[in-house]
């Protein structure tokens, strides 16, 4: 009788042998950008646009929020982001501002069967034209565990 | 594998049946011979169409009951992905020492404990494609070169002399401690004489068959008549 059990617990044991597991994803290609007022609490922020360079139409128009989603460029180790918005003391009416994102792009391969996953980490950035105190990185990793990568004071 | 479990059963079998009424008369540790071998898995595994491929060497030199241990080997891994396609190739090797458990066995057949410390150095590539709305389907091809990795091993087995210079045996490996260098943008999936990377230990098993090169004649142990 004890053998049998020994054997069952040992069936059972071996049976996770072969367990495939399971695909945990949790990376994003999203940076999660949250707008700040001077007193560090997120105010809403309004631009007419929002563009990546070197893509066509923007990602996002009339933008008008507390936060906003931007997408990396997966193949590239950086994405510049072009904020436009109204401004009446300049010569053009638009006030044009861009933020140079970096991250370096980490590759995990858990199982054939749950594929490659592309994680996008150590998030900075190189070019700010909004001014040196307003953009704040607080999270380094794109995860969806992660609400919030950075604020920013426009 | 059926074939495998029967195999070890008589090689066990044959082993015990040899360590009865004869006493350790031969207590010297110049070297017998150098036993050079291979490992048969890698080829059984590449016959049944496995992603992996390669071989493994061993070699074992005796110092009366204590061995110095030493493998080599090349291995490859190339898998489709549920996205992309994966490779990795390298080399490793271990190196160690048995103590052998069997000390009245008039061949020196055996049964054994031992430690290794392996290392692995290799290359992997991961070629991915990922789908988003703004910059579309992009493939890019990720390389992870100058690959290391280091373990520990806890190993234990039996070798049995089958005919002349000709032993068969096998070893099972409790792998640990596992240590991955460089490739920060790419993590390998596997490493060469290690196994899967999702934890930090591994199983491993070898199926070997060695042929002996003979450096003096072998002391044979003292039958003792009760």
């Amino acid at each position: 009788m004890t053998m049998r059990f020994l054997w069952i617990g040992l069936a059972l044991l071996g049976a996770g042998c072969f367990n495939p597991g399971d695909c945990v994803k949790n990376n994003k290609t999203n940076i999660e950008l949250e707008f700040v007022g001077s007193n560090g609490r997120a105010a809403a922020a309004q631009f007419s646009t929002i563009s990546i360079s070197g893509v066509a139409q923007p990602i996002l128009s009339n933008v008008n929020g507390t936060s906003v989603s931007l997408p990396v460029n997966p193949a590239a180790s950086s994405t510049t982001y072009v904020f436009t918005r109204p401004a009446l003391n300049s010569p053009t009416g638009v006030r044009r501002d861009s933020i140079t994102f970096t991250y370096r792009n980490q590759v995990l391969v858990l199982n054939p069967d749950c594929g490659a996953i592309l994680y996008h980490r150590d998030l900075d950035f190189s070019v700010n034209t909004f001014g040196s105190e307003s953009l704040r990185i607080t999270n380094r990793q794109l995860l969806k565990s992660v609400a919030r990568n950075a604020t920013l004071r426009p | 594998m059926r074939l495998f479990v029967l195999s070890c059963c008589l090689l066990a079998g044959f082993a015990q049946a040899q360590k009865k009424n004869v006493r350790d008369t031969t207590r010297s540790y110049l070297p017998t011979g150098i036993r050079v071998g291979m490992d048969v898995f890698p080829y059984v595994r590449q016959a049944l169409n496995s992603p992996y491929s390669g071989y493994e060497v061993n070699a074992d030199v005796d110092f009366y009951r204590y061995y110095f241990a030493l493998d080599y080997g090349q291995s490859s891994f190339k898998d489709s992905l549920e996205n992309g396609y994966y490779t990795n190739t390298g080399t490793y090797w271990r190196v160690g020492g048995d103590v052998n458990f069997l000390l009245k066995d008039p061949d020196r057949n055996m049964i054994f404990l031992g430690f290794r410390v392996g290392s692995s150095q290799f290359s992997n590539q991961a070629t991915i494609t990922t789908e988003n709305t703004t910059f579309g389907r992009v493939t890019q091809t990720i390389q992870g070169n100058d690959g290391s990795a280091s373990w520990r091993e806890l190993t234990g087995g039996l070798r049995v002399k089958v005919w002349k210079w000709i032993w068969m045996g096998y070893t099972f490996r409790y792998k640990f401690g596992l240590n991955i260098k460089g490739n920060e943008n790419l993590q390998p999936y596997d490493v060469p004489g290690f196994g899967r990377t999702v934890r930090n230990d591994a199983w491993g098993a070898n199926y070997q068959i060695f042929f002996k090169i003979p450096v003096r004649k072998q002391p044979k142990p003292v039958v003792v008549k009760k």
